[in-house]
């Protein structure tokens, strides 16, 4: 007898549990469209008609009566994810906790609950990466892009999977007898100072801008036993480059190796600059502790398209490395600042330092706490720094 | 007997927590740092611009520090009391460093020039070095001077380099393979100390140029100068987070002080930290164009 009652009463349990399940979604799609949570790939609390893992029927914090904001709300169910996604190099959405970015919450017609197809997903947001080249890397053209980058998280620059060189050899293992190495003097090293891993002009997917000497074929105009190393390799010639870099704040990096090459290619660039990466990339490697700053900052300037707009690269007099003084380079785009706001330049004194007021008194770009990317609040301890009277 | 007597109850609650806050406050001790502002070094009139660089001459107990936008010298008393500014006759093109030789000339780096310049303070004479290494220009940066020899850091090669009378080099520290870029060194205890940037590591090595394992310094974003502590420590100055970490021989930070900021207890964009003659810590503190002191 009390046998048959535990057994009644799990099944009652079981069935009562998933009759309301089946009611909780059954509820909303009263109201909500079923067909708008349902795809080829189903999200498994939709599947299940868990709608309330994630959004409260009734009253929520955040838009769309979800009961978490962000990504947060995906790491109470993806947990291990929260920690891997800390590690190395960390994608910017990830890192931003927008998920959603490219992810579906509900339904989708890709794998991994993709908005779009994989390649499609990553070009939303790298759309120079979707204009057509006369040569394509087949991964890349097949779209298959996590053949050589994660999407999350990496322990490589680039959000590689593996350390470039590496990366290039684990499928091309042929490189290093080809015909276009022949006379390379040791291991095949260094493959994207030469080649673009996406697609080119050029046969080879050789990069658009080839060194002079490079491309006269003068390898002996560079390397060898009789030519300077480091740094003065390139400033031999690039004698105006030189020039620029005497000054307090400068690039010329004292390292084991040419300093001119960490931010530069050697051999082929896609850009007459010849830098390694577009953009602001390039600085990423360094300047890694700016560019976490700038991202986890609440406040911060929008985004420039190189950091050169900003920071003269190869040297300046001036503190940060600023192309000019930190009125000057701001009102280039801020027309209309200096004007109507606080006073700045050579005529008002920050009392503290001595020297002019400018806009990085009071801001800082690169990212901050406080509105307006101010280095202090402004409802009080920003303005009484000077003016303590108030 | 927990669950019955509360005495007992209150009694562990009581003991466990005088245990934590006991353990909280030695916690705190060490993380502590004992350094106390003592004054400033401001120039006068317009003050510094931006100050990058300070040499302490224990013989006259005196300052110098190095404005380089301001294309001067300018010293302090012991007390930090301004005394002059130098400028060469308006001669020097950004300076970056100096030290005060035996004979009483000064040493200046001058950035501008990339030239060791020699400053006859008597006669009134300057003479410019381009100092060459193996044949190569050498682009030099920070200048130390111990036990009457100098070195110079070369931004160009990565290496540390002793001069001779000359101010050619007599010897050369190369650093070990894979190194970043060095941004600061400092001789101490018969040792050169350097600090590589982009590895954040301190190299040591010996006078005959014998390296001792690398110190990995963490907990710090943009090192760019380190001063050794007598005592045992080791101070790294980090410039993006305006904050000096004082770290143990192993590389154990064992605190940090200071923040970024414009404030008194702040440090913008700070250049270079050193010992000065009575063992106080002095900080370039560049982007607030002060010099700040503190004494234990």
């Amino acid at each position: 007898m009390r046998r048959l009652f535990i057994i009644l009463l799990i099944f009652g349990l079981f069935t009562g549990l998933a009759c309301s399940v089946a009611l909780a979604s059954e509820v909303c799609y009263k109201c909500h469209d079923k067909k708008n949570f349902t795809g080829k790939f189903t999200h498994g609390p939709v599947s299940q008609g868990k709608c309330g893992d994630c959004h409260n029927p009734h009253v929520a914090k955040y838009p769309g009566l979800l009961q978490g904001e962000g990504a947060a709300l995906c790491y109470s169910c993806h947990k291990r994810a929260k920690t891997e996604f800390a590690k190395g190099v960390v994608h910017q959405p990830v890192r931003d906790g927008k998920c959603l970015g490219c992810h579906a919450p509900h339904a989708a017609g890709h794998d991994g609950l993709l908005r779009k197809n994989l390649a499609e997903t990553c070009f939303v947001c790298h759309q120079e990466m979707a204009k057509p080249q006369a040569v394509s890397h087949k991964p890349f053209a097949q779209g298959q892009c996590t053949v050589c980058h994660q999407p999350h998280q990496a322990k490589n620059d680039q959000l590689l999977k593996m350390e470039a060189d590496a990366l290039c050899l684990s499928c091309h293992q042929q490189a290093q007898g080809s015909a276009g190495h022949r006379g390379f003097p040791r291991k095949l090293s260094g493959c994207l100072s030469c080649h673009n891993p996406h697609g080119s002009s050029r046969k080879g997917l050789v990069r658009q801008h080839l060194h002079q000497p490079f491309a006269e074929k003068k390898c002996d105009s560079c390397h060898g036993a009789q030519h300077n190393t480091g740094s003065e390799a390139c400033l031999r010639c690039h004698a105006g480059m030189k020039t620029t870099m005497m000054a307090p704040h400068n690039h010329m990096f004292a390292g084991t190796e040419n300093g001119c090459i960490l931010c530069h290619s050697p051999h082929a660039g896609d850009d007459k600059k010849m830098l390694k990466t577009s953009g602001n990339k390039v600085c990423q490697p360094c300047h890694q502790d700016t560019f976490s700053r700038y991202a986890q900052s609440q406040h911060r300037h929008p985004p420039v398209s190189s950091c050169s707009d900003c920071h003269e690269v190869h040297g300046s007099d001036r503190l940060a490395m600023l192309r000019d003084d930190g009125n000057q380079v701001c009102s280039r785009c801020h027309l209309t600042q200096g004007k109507f706001s606080h006073p700045v330049g050579d005529k008002v004194i920050d009392q503290r330092t001595g020297q002019m007021m400018t806009c990085v008194t009071c801001h800082d770009p690169m990212g901050s706490p406080h509105r307006y990317h101010l280095v202090l609040s402004a409802k009080k301890e920003l303005c009484t720094q000077c003016h303590r009277s108030y | 007997m927990l669950r019955k007597n509360p005495r007992c109850r209150l009694g562990c609650l009581l003991f466990f927590g005088m245990f934590f806050s006991a353990s909280s406050l030695v916690w705190a001790a060490e993380m502590q740092s004992p350094w106390k502002f003592v004054f400033s070094l401001q120039g006068q009139g317009k003050g510094m611009a931006l100050p990058v660089a300070l040499y302490v001459d224990h013989e006259k107990e005196r300052y110098y520090v190095v404005d380089s936008t301001g294309n001067k010298l300018v010293s302090f008393g012991a007390d930090g009391k301004y005394l002059q500014e130098f400028t060469a006759e308006g001669n020097l093109k950004k300076p970056y460093d100096m030290v005060r030789l035996a004979d009483g000339s000064l040493l200046v780096v001058e950035k501008g020039r990339n030239s060791l310049t020699r400053v006859d303070l008597k006669n009134k004479k300057t003479a410019h070095t381009v100092v060459k290494h193996q044949g190569q220009e050498v682009f030099v940066d920070r200048l130390e001077i111990a036990g009457g020899k100098v070195y110079v850091l070369d931004r160009s090669s990565g290496r540390i380099l002793q001069l001779d009378e000359t101010l050619q080099p007599a010897k050369s520290y190369a650093m070990p393979a894979g190194a970043g870029w060095l941004a600061d060194f400092k001789v101490a205890e018969k040792k050169v100390w350097v600090l590589d940037q982009k590895k954040k590591q301190v190299y040591s090595y010996d006078e005959n140029g014998r390296p001792s394992p690398a110190i990995q310094l963490t907990g710090v974003d943009f090192p760019v100068s380190l001063a050794i502590d007598p005592t045992g420590l080791l101070y790294v100055l980090d410039r993006h987070r305006g904050a000096i970490v004082a770290f143990g021989r192993n590389g154990e930070v064992k605190y940090q002080f200071l923040t970024k900021g414009q404030g008194r207890d702040n440090l913008y964009f700070p250049q270079e930290i050193r010992f000065d003659h009575l063992g106080r810590l002095c900080v370039v503190d560049e982007g607030n164009s002060r010099v700040m002191v503190f004494k234990r």
